[in-house]
């Protein structure tokens, strides 16, 4: 059991609300990778949050934006071995 | 043991009866101000006495002028350091009047009711109070006992974004009051009633009524054999609250009933010492545990506050902390038939560290940072979380609040299995 980690950087834009300051915009990257360097994401969650007068959640949209790969084996030479830049 | 003086300037106003002349007008000034300079009062208590056509003190009338004063320090440039200019003036207006009894051929005070009326310099924030205090003697006309209550309101300028743009447009700016209650128990000490217990309740809501807050902080206090104020101990109970949509019907819309109530049970202990005369506080301990209507998410964090004064009793400055957990319950379908069966739901908590770093804006301690640590893991410890949210706040010159700015990073983990040897066990270290 290995463990897969992903790294997590993010932005929050807020406004004032009745006082209080509150997130409107939530901009998230998540970047991780396989142990072995073979598989790889790098997505960016954003949310935009929407308070009604009086600084009651009412409502959210958002979206995912992003790349996820693997490294898969060209056997370019056909020598059933993984030779460099293949 | 320091010496606070006042200066005492009367006139007072006579007329001959019955061959005596008899005071029928008092009007006494008293000024003063703490060691430091920090603290001032000037008031003016005038006297009107009354006689019978023999001459005997028949009865008295009376009212209290004046102001009161505090030094502040409004940290503008927000460096933490008194720089000049920095220390303000923050002057309260007292109106009063007294009513009298006639008791062994004196006029004593049985009833003073003080009002009390403040704003900061900014006129952000304002306070306007009524003291009442009830006085006992005993058939010699000695003071025994009294009693009071204290009345009025506080409140603080808000800025509503209204419009999310993030400048403060005209109607922005608006008043969040308090209303508060309280009572004062008395004792004589050497003459003087002396307040030994205080009992404040402050209840607000926001304009709209989606917040509410109800809290009741009681101080006791305690003096010397001489009637000097030597220390204080002080709690908080109350609860929070804020209104949350709950989209029961999933159709995006705020339907009847799906406006609720999400409260938080507030305790706390305050530490003071006294400080120029004055009990300040230096700690506040404040426990928040909340949950949600359904039970299925909780929250129990403890945020301290230390306080400092300078050598005036001035507030200089203040740093804190929070610590806790939050949580919530998931569905672990442990024997895969799709349906919550006993024991398939479980708490996932979340330990919560965090710092807060204050500034002293207007005579209040505000918080302009705060870095908070969340650290979580599954019941099996194979995923986890560890993250950590920091928020800057910004004040404008009168410390209200005008924006923040925030970021989050950190990481989360999953354990994966990795069949290295392709015998579809699960081996140490694989």
């Amino acid at each position: 059991m290995i463990w897969q980690d992903t790294t997590i950087t993010g932005t929050n834009t807020y406004r004032v609300i009745q006082g209080q300051a509150q997130v409107i915009l939530s901009v998230t990257r998540n970047v991780s990778s396989t142990a072995g360097g073979t598989q790889r994401s790098d997505t960016t969650t954003t949310v935009n949050y929407t308070y009604d007068g009086n600084g009651v959640l009412s409502g959210a949209t958002g979206d995912v934006r992003g790349t996820s790969g693997s490294q898969v084996f060209n056997d370019a030479n056909r020598n059933n071995v993984v030779d460099a830049g293949r | 043991m320091i010496w606070q003086d006042t200066t005492i300037t009367g006139t007072n106003t006579y007329r001959v009866i019955q061959g005596q002349a008899q005071v029928i007008l008092s009007v006494t000034r008293n000024v003063s101000s703490t060691a430091g300079g920090t603290q001032r009062s000037d008031t003016t208590t005038t006297v009107n006495y009354t006689y019978d056509g023999n001459g005997v003190l028949s009865g008295a009338t009376g009212d209290v002028r004046g102001t009161s004063g505090s030094q502040v320090f409004n940290d503008a440039n927000r460096n933490n350091v008194v720089d000049a200019g920095e220390m303000i003036w923050q002057d309260t207006t007292i109106t009063g009047t007294n009513t009298y009894r006639v008791i062994q051929g004196q006029a004593q005070v049985i009833l003073s009711v003080t009002r009390n009326v403040s704003s900061t310099a900014g006129g952000t924030q304002r306070s306007d109070t009524t003291t009442t205090v009830n006085y006992t003697y005993d058939g010699n006309g000695v003071l025994s006992g009294a009693t009071g209550d204290v009345r009025g309101t506080s409140g603080s300028q808000v800025f509503n974004d209204a419009n999310r743009n993030n400048v403060v447009d005209a109607g922005e700016m608006i008043w969040q009051d308090t209303t508060i209650t309280g009572t004062n128990t008395y004792r004589v000490i050497q003459g003087q009633a002396q307040v030994i217990l205080s009992v404040t309740r402050n209840v607000s809501s926001t304009a709209g009524g989606t917040q509410r807050s109800d809290t009741t902080t009681t101080v006791n206090y305690t003096y010397d054999g001489n009637g000097v104020l030597s220390g204080a101990t002080g709690d908080v109970r109350g609860t929070s609250g804020s209104q949350v949509f709950n989209d029961a019907n999933r159709n995006n819309v705020v339907d009847a009933g799906e406006m609720i109530w999400q409260d938080t049970t507030i305790t706390g202990t305050n530490t003071y010492r006294v400080i120029q005369g004055q009990a300040q506080v230096i700690l506040s301990v404040t426990r928040n545990v909340s949950s949600t209507a359904g039970g299925t998410q909780r929250s129990d964090t403890t945020t301290t506050v230390n306080y400092t004064y300078d050598g005036n009793g001035v507030l200089s400055g203040a740093t804190g902390d929070v610590r806790g957990t939050s949580g919530s319950q998931v569905f672990n379908d442990a024997n895969r038939n799709n349906v919550v069966d006993a024991g398939e739901m479980i708490w996932q908590d979340t330990t919560i560290t965090g710092t807060n770093t204050y500034r002293v804006i207007q005579g209040q301690a505000q918080v302009i940072l705060s870095v908070t640590r969340n650290v979580s893991s599954t019941a099996g410890g194979t995923q986890r979380s560890d993250t950590t949210t920091t928020v800057n706040y910004t004040y404008d010159g009168n410390g209200v609040l005008s924006g923040a700015t925030g970021d989050v990073r950190g990481t989360s983990g999953s354990q994966v299995f990795n069949d290295a040897n392709r015998n579809n066990v699960v081996d140490a270290g694989r």
